[in-house]
This record gives C-alpha cells, structure tokens and sequence, in this order.
C-alpha cells in the first residue's frame, strides 16, 4: 500500500512539470504563431518567384541556377531542430527523413539546435559549423549572416547543392518534415508558359543572381527557423498534455488499486475480529 | 490610367499590398520607375528611398534594405530585408544607431563586426533622409 502511494506521489509531481512545460510551450506558441504568420507570405513568395525567375534564364553555366562544371560531389543539409527534448516525435521525424534521404559520404550537415547537433554527431555525419539557441530569437540579419558564410563555400565550389531541412507547421495539431532544395535553382522549365517572354535584367543576369541569391536565401533560412520553432512549441504542447493525460490516467488506476488494497485490509481486519470474537465464545 | 497589383514583403510582414499607379525605388545601377504595363523585369534593390502613388493618387514613402524587385506581368513583387514607410520611422533611433555604428567603425572594427556596422550605418542615414523629405 504505500508502495502504490509512494508511485502516486511521484506520478503527481510529475504531473506538475507536464502541464507547466504545456503551458510554457502554449505561451511560446502563441508568439511563434504570430512571428510564423508574418513570415509566412514572404517565405512562400520568394520561392516561387526565384523557381519562376531561374526557369526563364537562358544564361548558361550560372552556378546559381546550374550545377557546377567541376562537381565536388558534396550536397549540404542544414537541418533546424530544437535546443529541447520532450517534444513527441518534433526531432526524430525530421532526423530520420534526412538520414533517409541523404548518401551519408556524400553529405556534409549544418545542424541548428542543440538536438540536432548531438544527433548528427553521434552518428558520425560530417558537419560544416554549428548553431544552437538562436531559433527564439531569430532576426533576418542573423539568417544573413549565416547564409553568407554558406553560400561563398558554394560560390568556391564545396557544395554542389543546398537543401534545407526544416518541419513545416501544418497546424497546431500537426507538423511535417520538409526539405526544400534552396541551390542551384534547376527545377526544370516554368509551367505557366509564359517562358518565352522575355525578361529584362538590370544589370545582366550574373551580377542580379549575385545579388539576390543571398537575399533569397537569408528569406529561406529566416523562414524555415521561425515555422520550425512555431511547429516545436505546437508539437511539445501536444506532446505535453498527452503526457499529462496519461499520468492523470496512471493515477485513477493507482487510486483504484490502492482503495482496493486498502478495503480488503480492512475486510480482512474485521474478519479477523469477527473470527477471534466467535472463537472466543 | 489603371492600376498594377504591387505587393512589398519583407520577412517579418506585408508592408502593402494593393493596386498602384507607379512605384519608384534605388536599384543598384540607380533610380528605377515601374508604371502599368512594364516589360518584365527582375534588379536588385539598394538602400534608398521608394515612391509608391496608389490608384486613388494617394502618395507614399518609404525606406527599403537590400532586397530585390521583380515585374511579372501586371505584378509587381518586391522583397526586402527591412521596409518602414515615413512615418513608421524612429528618427531618435535611427539618430542614435547613426552614432553608434559611427563609433564602431572609428574603433576599427573588422570583419563581420564592420560589414554590420557598415550596413547599419547606411540603414540609419537613408532613413533619416528619407524623414527629411517628407517634412
């Protein structure tokens, strides 16, 4: 019996860090949410109309949209995680989609998140340089900064490509792991069919790709860290108040195990009684 | 004269999104006009100040970053870093970040740390200009 009481005080305790990490997490998501909203529009637009824009150049051997003469063969991933566990399934989905995905000689990884860093360490991938805990405080300067770095190792010919691998934020009962490719931009010939016309590059084509790749990319990787985190805190407030649901349902078993212990000891207690009362007459 | 959809984005939100008579802004090469009926045109975009009349002939300023503009058909996208219009700037902030990358750049900075300063430094000065036209 106080076996099962011990169990149930633990199972409360625990209770009380479940629903207070929910809250924690349904406070962040509310702001996530916002920040993911703002985003939302530029992130989408800005990718297509760089797929729109690369499938009408006719400029040939720009390694922004054509893959290098000389081919390093190495493809760079950089997988956004989270800076926390405890978040159901939030990480090793998006883990395992890029292991999946991925030719483990071929793969060079930029992990971002303190999870994703330790993962992809463990597992003895090759990885370009690190960031954790910046996903809260994201800023597009920051995402500049970083994709600068990036992409003079691609200008240098490091990388033949740049995907990026993040978890979209379906809605808050969902999340699904993506991967966009970010470089080159080779997706084939537009569909809309208006290919034909002509387009007017102020300057010429070389130096307006050079100068918009980086903004492009910045708006790609600002876009991905925000919608990951916003999906983060949906998938750890699930995950949280599954947790909760269940410790609450562990104890309405342990409570019933424990009255049940406690009434036959106390059945058994009075027939003891009654049996030394009828004895002793 | 009809109008052209005209939509400014930047991460962090929509600044407009609405019909337009004609929107100027600073490429790199220099000063740029877009009215309706423009060829198709793709150019990245310097710090400087952009012009927009809206159908209903109302005038707008604003501030724009780095970024880029691209004419797709009677559309015009154009993607920014920051954007602020007239009156959403701070001038004691900007006054202030003038002044403080002033500093860090006099320091002698280097590398990352300069190209930030340098950067912030003409953020701050074109939108203290671009205030000044409008009063």
């Amino acid at each position: 019996m106080s076996d099962i009481k011990r169990r149930i005080k633990s199972i409360e305790s625990t209770i009380k860090i479940t629903s207070a990490m929910k809250l924690v997490s349904a406070s962040k998501l509310r702001k996530a949410k916002i920040k993911f909203e703002s985003v939302k529009p530029f992130f989408a637009e800005i990718y297509a109309n760089m797929v729109d824009l690369a499938s009408r150049i006719d400029v040939q051997q720009l390694h922004y949209v054509h893959k290098h003469i000389e081919p390093s063969n190495k493809v760079l991933y950089i997988v956004i995680g989270g800076d926390r566990g405890l978040a159901g399934g939030f990480n090793l989905n998006l883990f395992k989609k890029v292991v999946r995905t991925v030719d483990k000689k071929k793969v060079v990884i930029l992990p971002i998140g303190k999870i994703a860093i330790s993962f992809f360490c463990k597992n003895g991938f090759e990885i370009l340089s690190e960031f954790s805990g910046i996903s809260e405080e994201i800023t597009p300067e920051k995402a500049y900064h970083i994709t600068a770095k990036i992409l003079h190792n691609y200008d240098s010919g490091v990388f033949d490509e740049i995907y990026l691998a993040y978890t979209g934020f379906m809605s808050t009962l969902s999340q699904e792991p993506m991967i966009k490719k970010i470089l080159p931009l080779d997706f084939g010939k537009s569909k809309q069919g208006d290919s034909r016309r002509s387009l007017n590059y102020d300057p010429a084509p070389n130096a307006v790709f050079a100068a918009i790749v980086p903004q492009y990319f910045a708006g790609m990787l600002y876009g991905g860290i925000v919608e990951s985190f916003a999906a983060e805190q949906a998938a750890r407030s699930n995950a949280m108040e599954s947790a909760t649901g269940n410790a609450e349902e562990i104890i309405n078993n342990l409570a019933l195990k424990y009255n049940r212990a406690r009434q036959f000891a106390v059945t058994k207690e009075i027939i003891e009684i009654v049996a030394g009362g009828a004895a002793g007459q | 004269m009809a109008g052209f959809n005209l939509r400014i984005l930047t991460p962090t939100r929509v600044a407009f999104d609405g019909l337009a008579k004609s929107v100027s802004f600073r490429t790199t090469e220099g000063e740029a006009c877009v009215l309706n009926g423009h060829e198709d045109y793709v150019a990245p975009l310097a710090v400087g100040a952009v012009r927009i009349e809206t159908e209903n002939g109302e005038r707008k300023l604003g501030c724009s970053s780095y970024g880029f503009v691209n004419v797709l058909s009677s559309n015009v996208s154009i993607f920014l870093i920051t954007f602020e219009f007239v009156e959403e700037i701070d001038v004691a902030r900007a006054t202030e970040g003038m002044q403080k990358t002033s500093a860090i750049i006099a320091e002698g900075a280097t590398g990352d740390e300069l190209m930030d300063a340098k950067a912030r430094h003409e953020r701050c000065k074109m939108r203290l200009k671009v205030a000044k036209l409008s009063s």
